[in-house]
């Protein structure tokens, strides 16, 4: 029989532990050991970005990371960057340009806007696109996403 | 790369041991004791997709993250030391990379996407041998030299002739890539990565490093051009009498991308590029490789 | 009109943008078993035995299930191929597991049930299948001859059947046509691709005989009968909800052969059962779509006009499934000629069994094969007579007074206003001006192309005897508090319909839309609907949220008339007031004349029948399937179209291109939401430049699926999709009370064509043609090699 592993990490804020095969998946362990359902899985080979979270305050792909290599770390889903169905800035400016479609990729996306601001960093147009070209959206045509991505940055004086 | 999953599992259902040691003696006891049935776990960015397509499937499986020395980047006067658990985005954003050796940062810039550089290693990309990764041609072109060591010994190879074949690398079952160790390039000498991708975050069609040193004339001095995505393993050219000494001019580049095409002899074919149009775009990766190459030895971008 | 026309955000977001929406794979009732399908390797085999026992051996496996377990279930065909028996048109029997012996690579053989997802996966990996592989039958055309392998061994061959559709007279017209030309153009195959992947979560209550059934599924309603047909439980005890759904392109169109072996394990098992599909599952069973061959001649004169036309299709159907994807190329060619008065043609569609998956239905529909032909043809003919391609088109479309056009046996075109909205396109895209970059360009060294194509979307699909109609429900009820619930048949499948029936419904009811709650996709709750396909969610779910919102209006405002003293014309309603037109001051709220009616049935309502509760069904009154005198039928109902014009840059020496500009002036009738109709078409063009630029499902000769994972089989990523000018030309259809025509498959009919046409037009000087897709760098450039060679 399979040894089982110890988790510990601290998710979306709160410590967290379980005990779990180590098989498991990093996007599992968020979606069925911990409940949080927003991370979403969309093709288990790192392309889509469906289930893009921050690691120790990097985006990563967790259906690429075993769950036992997050013992330790600190990790943040979309059920970290509000309170229940309030929305933050981010999710206002989706909510606003329809950027949000089906909204199977949106956690992923707005996980992703949330790095690039908290970046500080100045980016165009273009760079924007390069840096959400990890997370593929199949209903929007990147348009409205870009546009409130766009949007925050300049309200920021981060768009170049 | 095309992979066939003939009706595997996307979920890892293999079960396997899984062992998180904190120091490298540690781990290569564990590689020693397990070998071929172990698997080194670095960013995982290629093993774990693997794994959850059923086409790797290790009895154990060694995670080397928490192994902190193996996360560093050191210079000293000629030369710049890599720890193999770098990841992509460090190398891409590394100012002493970026001074020394522009073309590693440019390759590192242009794997996969960004989260994909967050996670992914140089090391477990080298060790992964992908034929179509972007490391390879360049640490092949800069002779890079990979420190390995196993329990009982230590050697360096060459970046030239670590990769073996598709997916195959020098490495025994036994061994961790400990280092890569690499000259910092001299006085008017430029390097450049030039890759073609079909897709955004796709990997490489062609992808080719070009290292140009000039003389105070402008005229060719050094010229090393090694092309990935082609063939089984980076074809490496180190150019000699015949283009030396002469100006980087049309018939110049002509004769380097002729030399090129010349010496692939089994292109890769898949369905997204067969081996002819992989030979021809060689050519022009090349020629736009080496154009900027030489630009960047003459101070230029 | 307050609503309608304004750029509503959409209702659906909040849960949507924080994570808590669910979706069928976020539901897990309490005792979940999971289910995991053994899939064929082979692409033509006969099954001669399966071995589970080491994988029975798997801690936590509850059942391992072969197709013959499952002898007594069927699938159901909600899309019967009777109506086309004259055509040849032949039936196959779909099981929801292998029976005897697999038709493709993927088709699922062993269903394992276990108490988790990755115990399932282990055992699967351990059922032992032999095979007795036989030769597979891969390519369309090499299926007719004789002596191929039979994929169905009681049919006489691989054609499945053959439709002919002819008008006028086309050997006179080629007879006297001064020019004619002929050539082919080929669709690859490719497919939609939601990022969600199917999910199904069957709960059957034994005790009860009850059972619930969450779907990722476009059409919940018809998914019930089809459960309750296959599985025989009384359709009353058959509750299908659909949540949260993410994407559905009509590759979630129900039913599959893993929805039914879902629910009828979990019959079996007394438990809940939940799959949800990975993705290289959904690219190699998921449904695929296109795949068409389009051999053609054209008789033309020196002034452009087209004389004539011959077609021959040939459509590669894979196997034959109870989805209505065997429809597909159906559609290409009873659209044909498109938007464009060609007084004579013959058409002839071979659809073709082979060893791949079966086709579902994929947004376009056959649409985008026949805007592609035709705009190759148009293109070709401007290039051979020297003529602008904008005044080609001019030349030969339907004039705006031709409308309503017949068009084909079966089609009558409603209405539409090609040369304004062409005429728009241009100016918008500035064409003048990149003409001349283009030839600026030129001079450099630089290969700058301009494509020009014009879409129809043929909307509001209308079958006889299919699940695939035109008529929709929607139930309004008015709460005494005058707040609004609204039950639709019509389903969201992340679009934000619920957004655009909740606009009509405040608009026309006169309350604010912050009162109204959309319901959707729980079969307890809604009416009878057929759900979400062919952009009919405002043309038929629209209409009849106009109708029941106005008869209720109607009924409250002869109360508010009698609180106010007043006649019921004298009233006007708006802002959730009525009052009295004259005297304004004089008001009453829609709150106060609803609880009127729930609270003074015998006073201030005596004359209306208690409640405020309405179902209205509405039924496009434009389809015929009764054929008329002459033997026409109308089947589908709404013509949606759309000018696209792009300009990319080639670079010669890879055959990568870049697009620099790409603008849709669009025509969909009264836009009810900018917003929405402006994101459908964006999406719809990224799908098109997607399947125009890199999506392609290849077999190997051996039937062998060599796409099946986001790496071989590339989407496009934010890098690959450029900005969009969208613009609407609105030209109301006559049929909708609304004035919609529809929108969802707006967009990635007309992109692959107008790829083609500036990619065609970049490369002039090689003298390139342009007639197959996907345009991968590597085919440009062979395409550019070829050409220096000649």
């Amino acid at each position: 029989m399979v040894n089982k592993v110890k988790v510990n990490l601290k998710l979306n804020g709160e410590r967290f532990s379980a005990e779990i095969d180590p098989r498991m998946l990093l996007c599992d362990f968020i979606r069925d050991v911990a409940g949080l359902t927003g991370t979403h899985i969309g093709c288990m080979t790192g392309n889509c970005g469906a289930c893009t979270v921050l690691m120790n305050g990097r985006t990563v792909k967790s259906c690429t990371i075993l769950a036992a290599q997050a013992n330790g770390s600190d990790i943040t889903t979309i059920e970290g960057l509000s309170k229940g169905l309030e929305l933050n800035p981010i999710q206002r400016a989706f909510h606003k340009r329809y950027a949000v479609q089906c909204g199977y990729c949106t956690p992923g996306m707005i996980i992703t806007a949330h790095y690039l601001l908290s970046l500080g960093k100045t980016l165009s147009r273009q760079e924007i696109r390069e840096h959400i070209s990890g997370n593929l959206c199949r209903c929007t045509g990147y348009q409205n996403i870009i546009d409130a991505i766009e949007e925050l940055l300049r309200d920021k004086g981060l768009l170049r | 790369m095309a992979v066939n999953t003939g009706g595997e599992k996307e979920v890892i259902h293999q079960p396997f041991e899984y062992f998180a040691p904190k120091t490298i003696n540690e781990a290569l006891k564990l590689l020693n004791k397990y070998r071929e049935d172990a698997k080194i776990l670095a960013g995982g960015q290629s093993l774990v997709p693997m794994m959850n397509l059923g086409i790797v499937s290790p009895k154990y499986v060694i995670d080397i993250n928490n192994i902190g020395k193996l996360s560093e980047i050191r210079e000293n006067k000629n030369q710049i030391t890599i720890a193999p658990l770098v990841r992509h985005y460090e190398i891409a954003e590394s100012k002493i990379i970026k001074r020394a050796i522009p073309m590693l940062s440019e390759a590192a810039s242009h794997i996969g996407d960004m989260h994909i550089r967050h996670r992914g290693t140089i090391g477990g990309a080298i060790c992964h041998a992908d034929p179509a990764a972007d490391y390879a041609p360049v640490l092949a072109a800069l002779d890079a030299k990979l420190e390995i060591q196993s329990v009982k010994r230590r050697r360096i190879v060459s970046a030239r002739n670590f990769f073996k074949d598709a997916f195959t690398t020098e490495l025994k079952p036994n061994e961790l890539l400990k280092a890569i160790h690499i000259q910092k390039v001299g006085q008017r000498t430029g390097t450049a990565y030039q890759k073609l991708e079909f897709v955004s975050g796709g990997y490489a069609v062609v992808g080719v490093a070009a290292l140009v040193a000039l003389d105070g004339e402008g005229l060719i001095e050094k010229l090393v051009v090694s092309v990935g995505g082609v063939e089984r393993r980076p074809i490496t050219i180190v150019f000699n009498g015949d283009v030396l000494g002469r100006k980087i001019e049309n018939a110049t580049i002509e004769e380097i991308c002729g030399a090129v095409k010349d010496k692939i002899s089994e292109p890769l074919s898949d369905i997204h590029a067969d081996g002819e149009y992989r030979r021809s775009m060689a050519a022009v990766y090349t020629k736009r490789a080496v154009l900027k190459a030489a630009n960047r030895a003459l101070g230029g971008e | 009109m307050r609503y309608v026309g304004n750029r509503i955000t959409k209702f659906s977001d909040p849960p949507l943008l924080t994570g808590r929406a669910r979706y069928a794979g976020d539901i897990t009732p309490p005792g979940t078993l999971y289910a995991c399908f053994v899939r064929s390797k082979y692409a033509h085999a006969r099954i001669r035995g399966i071995d589970t026992s080491r994988a029975s051996r798997v801690p936590g496996v509850r059942a391992l299930i072969i197709g013959d377990e499952f002898l007594d279930y069927p699938i159901f065909q909600p899309i019967s191929t009777k109506p086309y028996k004259p055509y040849g048109a032949k039936e196959a029997t779909v099981y929801p597991l292998v029976v005897g012996k697999v038709r493709f690579v993927g088709e699922p053989i062993v269903m394992v049930v276990a108490e988790s997802r990755i115990a399932a996966a282990e055992a699967a990996s351990l059922v032992d299948v032999d095979y007795d592989v036989l030769p597979a039958v891969v390519d369309p055309e090499e299926a007719l001859k004789p002596g191929a392998p039979k994929v169905y061994d009681h049919w006489d061959g691989n054609l499945f059947m053959k439709f002919p559709s002819e008008w006028g007279d086309v050997d006179a017209a080629f007879g006297k046509a001064e020019y004619t030309l002929s050539d082919s153009v080929r669709i690859q195959r490719f497919t939609g691709q939601a990022l969600e992947p199917r999910a199904y979560v069957a709960d059957y209550n034994t005790i009860e005989n009850h059972l619930t059934f969450y779907s990722s599924t476009q059409q919940p309603h018809p998914l019930r009968t089809i459960l309750a047909e296959t599985l025989k439980i009384p359709e009353n005890q058959v509750r299908v909800v659909q949540p949260y759904v993410g994407g559905g392109f009509g590759l979630k169109i129900p039913p599959f052969q893993e929805e039914i072996a879902v629910a009828v394990a979990s019959v079996k098992l007394g438990r809940p059962v939940k799959w949800v599909a990975e993705r290289w599952e959904e690219l190699m069973a998921g449904g695929h779509a296109r795949d068409q061959r389009h051999y053609f001649e054209v008789a033309f004169n020196s002034d452009g006009k087209i004389l004539g036309m011959k077609v021959r299709i040939i459509a590669d159907m894979g196997a034959l499934f109870p989805t209505p994807g065997w429809g597909m190329p159906l559609v290409t060619t009873i659209h044909l000629p498109t938007v464009y008065k060609v007084e004579n043609y013959r058409i002839e569609l071979l659809e073709i069994v082979t060893n791949k998956n079966p086709l579902n239905a994929y947004r376009g529909y056959g649409k985008e094969c026949a805007c592609f032909l035709m705009e190759r043809i148009m293109d070709m003919v401007a290039r051979r007579l020297g003529k602008d391609r904008i005044d080609i088109r001019m030349k030969n479309f339907i004039p705006p007074n031709d409308f309503p056009a017949r068009i084909s046996r079966y089609t009558v075109l409603d209405s539409g206003n090609y040369p304004t909205v062409l005429k728009r396109a241009v100016e918008v895209f500035e064409y003048e001006k990149w003409l001349k970059l283009k030839e600026e360009a030129r001079k450099k060294g630089r290969y700058i192309g301009i494509g020009v194509a014009y879409e129809l979307t043929p909307e509001g699909a209308c079958i006889p005897g299919s699940f695939f109609l035109q008529y929709d429900a929607v139930t309004i009820k008015v709460a005494p508090t005058g707040k609004v619930l609204v039950y639709t048949g019509i389903t969201s499948p992340g679009n934000g319909q619920e957004t655009a029936i909740a606009q009509i419904v405040a608009d026309n009811l006169g309350v604010s839309i912050d009162d109204v709650v959309v319901y959707q996709g729980d079969t307890d709750l809604c009416p009878y609907g057929l759900g979400n396909f062919s952009g009919r969610s405002m043309i038929s779910g629209g209409s009849a949220a106009l109708l029941a919102s106005i008869e209720l209006r109607e009924k409250l405002r002869k109360v508010a008339a009698r609180i106010l003293e007043s006649r019921p014309e004298d009233l006007e309603v708006s802002d959730g007031k009525f009052y009295v037109k004259e005297v304004p001051e004089r008001q009453v709220t829609i709150r106060d004349a609803a609880f009127a009616i729930y609270k003074n049935p015998y006073d201030l309502a005596i004359d209306v029948e208690p409640g405020l509760e309405i179902t209205k069904y509405f039924k496009m009154p434009n389809a015929l399937h009764i054929p008329d005198e002459s033997g026409y039928t109308r089947t589908y109902t709404s013509f949606p179209n759309a000018a696209h014009l792009c300009a990319v840059e080639v670079d010669i020496e890879t055959g990568k291109f870049d697009i620099l500009k790409y603008v849709v002036v669009d025509d969909c009738g009264k836009v009810i939401n900018p917003m929405i109709v402006e994101g459908q078409l964006h999406g719809g063009v990224a799908q098109g430049i997607g399947g125009a630029i890199m999506e392609e499902l290849v077999y190997s000769s051996a039937g062998q699926l060599l796409t099946t994972t986001f790496m071989d089989y590339p989407i496009p990523t934010a890098k690959e999709v450029p900005d969009m000018i969208i613009e609407h030309v609105e030209t109301p259809s006559p049929y909708t009370p609304t004035g919609a025509k529809g929108v969802g498959e707006s967009g990635i009919v007309g992109a692959p064509a107008c790829l083609a046409s500036a990619v065609e037009d970049a490369l002039s000087d090689f003298g390139v043609k342009v007639m197959e897709t996907p345009l991968r760098p590597s085919r440009v450039w062979r395409l550019i090699q070829e050409a220096r060679k000649k």
